[in-house]
């Protein structure tokens, strides 16, 4: 098969191709893929290069182990955010031993009575977004990430982090209101 | 506008640099994992049946145990002229 002909398969289509055949081209085709944006995602949480670039390693030999158990209910990209997600907030729960990695966690934050629109936060300019994702807890840069760049449901969020729907529509909305203070803080427009 | 250019979130990682290293390492231990699991494959039937046969069962252990071939039997009954029902 040319590199045309395979670039044109979905991800699915791959999968299956590679179930059936147990050629390694297939996953190699599934890596060069996704590779550079679950080596991004690393990178944004646990903000090391060295660490981004093993994590994407064990990141993948997790897909490559699990790949017979991916069912297509949701889809492949959305699979290999929840692994790398889970993965990078498990690492620094436990080895970097920050517990508080949601605002929650930090602060007492009662409900926010008023939702910050979206908008607001999708139209801030990208090296301003990136200054303030830098300095928000990760827990809340993860929810956002998640819901914003990845386009995850709330149910998926909920499987990645274990917790209820309507836990993650609060942590969702208290992100969203402890990005806009730090914007606020930072750049006091 | 398009709804995708209102987001800048989908623009963060334009930032980011480039992508991990090279995939050797990964590939190196793909394939080691791939040779183990096929050796797994073809071997592990025959390795459980040494270890049944070294352990004494296998094959030829259950005739002892058998019933004898019930077509023998009834001929032997049908020989021995006992009556099918108790006398009154």
């Amino acid at each position: 098969m040319g590199k045309q002909g395979a670039n044109k398969l979905s991800d699915e289509e791959v999968i299956g191709l590679y179930l059936k055949s147990r050629n390694s081209s297939y996953f190699t085709m599934l890596y060069s893929r996704y590779s550079g944006k679950v080596y991004s995602k690393c990178i944004s949480l646990l903000k090391d290069e060295q660490l981004s670039d093993d994590a994407t390693q064990d990141i993948f030999l997790k897909i490559y182990l699990n790949l017979a158990k991916f069912s297509g209910k949701s889809k492949f990209s959305t699979w290999v955010y929840s692994i790398t997600y889970n993965y990078c907030i498990d690492y620094i729960r436990k080895k970097k031993k920050e517990k508080n990695i949601f605002s929650e966690d930090i602060e007492k934050v009662g409900d926010p009575l008023v939702d910050v629109p979206d908008h607001e936060l999708l139209e801030i300019e990208v090296s301003r977004l990136k200054r303030v994702m830098d300095v928000i807890p990760t827990g809340d840069k993860a929810v956002l990430l998640m819901k914003y760049q990845d386009d995850m449901s709330i149910r998926d969020i909920a499987e990645v982090l274990s917790k209820s729907e309507s836990a993650i529509k609060m942590k969702i909305k208290r992100a969203k209101h402890k990005a806009q203070a730090s914007y606020k803080e930072i750049f006091k427009d | 506008m398009s709804e995708e250019s209102r987001n800048n979130f989908k623009r963060l990682s334009d930032e980011d640099p480039v992508g991990p290293r090279d995939d050797k390492e990964l590939n190196g231990t793909i394939s080691f994992i791939s040779s183990v699991s096929r050796v797994i494959e073809l071997y592990l039937p025959g390795f459980f049946q040494l270890m049944i046969s070294m352990t004494g069962g296998g094959e030829g252990d259950g005739k002892k145990n058998d019933r004898p071939n019930n077509v023998s039997g009834l001929a032997k009954r049908d020989d021995d002229h006992s009556p099918s029902e108790p006398p009154i």
